[in-house]
């Protein structure tokens, strides 16, 4: 299994390659576009951050790559493939048979991952037989002790025998890491996997991803909205909004000399750990983005629209023979900007 | 053990109502079953106080019991041993159903915010189940009102939690929270699934919401550049025990304990700035 996944066939092979995707929901009255024109490239041994606000669609992106979606939200364009495989395209949907074998995640809300009338061990257990048949009892039990440790559960034992309810926050988190890793499959979609973490379990955990990627040569999905921890662990970073790509490039790149207005403005959100003033958010909120949208989606709250970004859809800037760019007909300097430490407390934002 | 709890606070505090008051609290989880581990006491003789106008903040590393503290001072959990005072009772002396008169006054924002709503449920019918126990208490604000408090749009009244985002359904349960007005608000990991902009906005929610109202709150957070500007005072956990309380400044710019040390230096990306302050 692993092998098919080495980093040698990296140039050839995207582990996970998505193109155009758009996912709708069906509601009441209109229909809304939840992911719109979203192509991404994961070669094995890469970890892509996925950044941005909340309800920018970050989940609907994980969830329709294992085919979990609502009952009235649905994929009406674009491709994806696993290993060169296609698993999402027009007429083909194979992402149960991807589901689990070759790409784990972990969900966002816990209890999506976590079965509450199962101790723990019955659950690793079931990933295991499902997916790692030729591992005796023995060996088996030995993985599931050992993926506990490695996430700094210092009593796996009694984490094995407890049922969800009986755990921590912390705990259930990384039982469903655990869970998702634990058959080591190609890709792995984490979903905010470390909000319930404290600072030093966090490191721990994001140190596990590390050797998961460069042991086995994972590719990894990460989605946070905590823009320092993406920092540390990702080689590139997709910043979405109103569910497109905003802009995405190599994560120094982005973090320090961000293109599009929105990823400056997020930047400048992070709360810093000195300063006294006021904390400061991006006024306004991102727009409701029906099929009838147009114009830029940042617009409403950009400082700097004009009547331009409002008239037509915005296209997609990107240097030739990559994914990287940005989506915005005005944006920053790509000089250097300051340093980490003070783009985080708030001057890399040019407005 | 820090320094003592609250010589800054004292002054100010002294002409406050005290609103929680915790001694000597001990919450074993019993097991069944027995065999290993079997008496576990996830709460280990912890002692903690809130005022009115207050914001306390509890950190620790996962497992040292914070969740099961604010369960056990809410009337939620049950406790083991030692006392606990919610608005003035004794709750040990308290009823269930005079818990349960209690309990508008008393609102949670739980750590998991999807399983805490239920599934069956529109965001608009949620509320008006509440509307429904406590008229009185809620009218100060419509739906879209409430939703607007924390950035949501009004079209969500009609969703299921299950068409909602997690950062959507976080600031539903916050709104709820906040819908009944309480005299004590319990914020369990209440940003831990926002985006540092919404969680700007909620944070100063809470905030405001302190000062019009004088509400105490129970703020229980991982993330320390948070807990700095939010609390008046903070109580360190470890394994059950309180292991350090104070200030919120001269425990995190000070901290005694090597534990809590470690807490703040692992923070990402803010070690050096901590530096710069300390010095
Ligand atoms: N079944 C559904 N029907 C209608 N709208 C939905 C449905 N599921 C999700 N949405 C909406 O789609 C948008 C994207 O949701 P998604 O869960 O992907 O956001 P997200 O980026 O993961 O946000 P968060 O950071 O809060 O988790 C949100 O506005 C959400 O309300
Ligand atoms: N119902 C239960 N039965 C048995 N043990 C439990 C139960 N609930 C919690 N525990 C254990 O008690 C300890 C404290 O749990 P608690 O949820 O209070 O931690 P926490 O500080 O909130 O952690 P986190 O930051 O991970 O949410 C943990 O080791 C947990 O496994
Ligand atoms: S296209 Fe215009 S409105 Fe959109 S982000 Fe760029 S400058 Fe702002
Ligand atoms: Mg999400
Ligand atoms: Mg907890």
């Amino acid at each position: 299994m692993t092998a098919t996944a080495a980093p040698q066939t990296a140039a050839a092979e995207p582990a996970l390659r998505i193109d155009d995707l758009r996912v709708e929901a069906r509601l009441a009255d209109d229909t809304l576009l939840l992911v719109d024109g979203l192509d991404l490239d994961l070669r094995p041994g890469e970890i892509v951050g996925v950044v941005g606000e909340s309800g920018s669609g970050k989940t609907t992106l994980v969830r329709t790559l294992i085919g979990l979606l609502d009952k009235n939200v649905t994929v009406t364009a674009g491709a994806v493939a696993v290993g060169g495989e296609q698993v999402l395209a027009p007429g083909v949907d194979r992402t149960e048979a991807v589901r689990g074998a070759r790409i784990g995640t972990v969900f966002q809300d816990a209890s999506r991952s976590l079965n509450p009338v199962l101790k723990v061990r019955s659950q690793l257990r079931e990933v295991l037989k499902a997916h790692k048949p030729q591992l005796s009892k023995a060996e088996a039990a030995e993985k599931m002790r050992t993926v506990l440790r490695r996430m700094q559960i210092d009593d796996p034992e009694r984490v094995l025998g407890s049922y969800p309810h009986q755990l921590s926050g912390g705990q259930r988190q990384r039982v469903a890491i655990a869970l998702a890793v634990v058959s080591e499959p190609q890709i792995v979609l984490a979903d905010e996997c470390t909000t319930a973490l404290d600072v030093t379990t966090q490191a721990e955990v994001v140190a596990l991803f590390r050797d998961l990627v460069a042991e086995l040569g994972v590719a990894l999905v990460f989605v946070t909205h905590d823009l320092l921890l993406a920092a540390d662990l990702c080689d590139r970073i997709v910043v979405m909004y109103g569910g497109q790509a905003a802009e995405v490039g190599p994560t120094r790149r982005v973090l320090l000399a961000p293109r599009h207005p929105y990823s400056a403005g997020l930047l400048a959100a992070v709360p810093s750990w000195s300063a006294d003033g006021p904390i400061r958010g991006i006024d306004g909120s991102a727009p409701r983005v029906t099929t009838a949208f147009s114009g830029c989606r940042f617009a409403g709250r950009c400082p700097r629209a004009d009547d331009d970004c409002r008239s037509a859809p915005i296209p997609w800037s990107g240097a030739a023979g990559t994914r990287d760019g940005y989506r915005c007909i005005h944006p920053l300097a790509a000089a250097p900007a300051p340093a980490p430490a003070q783009a985080a407390s708030g001057s890399a934002a040019d407005r | 053990m820090g320094r003592d709890a609250d010589t800054s606070a004292a002054v100010t505090a002294a002409s406050r109502e005290r609103i929680v008051g915790v001694s000597d609290l001990t919450v074993v989880h019993q097991r069944r079953g027995g065999g290993r581990g079997e008496r576990f006491a996830a709460v280990d003789g912890v002692s903690l106080h809130l005022d009115a106008g207050e914001v306390v903040s509890v950190v620790g590393e996962s497992g040292s019991g914070k969740t099961t503290l604010a369960m056990a001072l809410t009337a939620l959990g049950a406790h083991t041993s030692g006392m606990v005072e919610l608005l003035g009772h004794d709750l040990a002396r308290l009823s269930q159903r005079q818990i349960r008169a209690l309990r508008p006054e008393v609102q949670v924002i739980f750590q998991d915010p999807h399983g805490s709503l239920d599934p069956r449920q529109s965001v608009k019918a949620g509320f008006k189940e509440l509307r429904g126990l406590q008229p009185q208490r809620t009218s100060w604000i419509d739906d879209a009102g409430l939703l607007a408090q924390v950035r949501l749009s009004p079209d969500l009244l009609d969703r299921y939690p299950h068409q909602l985002s997690g950062g959507q359904a976080q600031r539903v349960c916050i709104a709820r929270a906040l819908l009944m007005r309480p005299r004590v608000l319990v914020a369990d990991e209440p940003t831990s699934g926002l985006d540092v902009s919404v969680q700007a906005e909620v944070l100063r929610l809470l905030l405001e919401l302190r000062e019009s109202t004088g509400v105490a709150i129970l703020f229980i957070s991982h993330d320390l550049s948070v807990v700095r500007r939010i609390s008046d005072r903070v109580y360190v956990m470890r394994r059950g025990r309180v292991i350090e309380q104070g200030a919120t400044q001269a425990v995190l710019d000070a901290p005694q304990e090597p534990y809590t040390r470690q807490l703040i230096a692992a923070v990402p990306g803010r070690t050096l700035r901590t530096a710069q302050v300390a010095a």
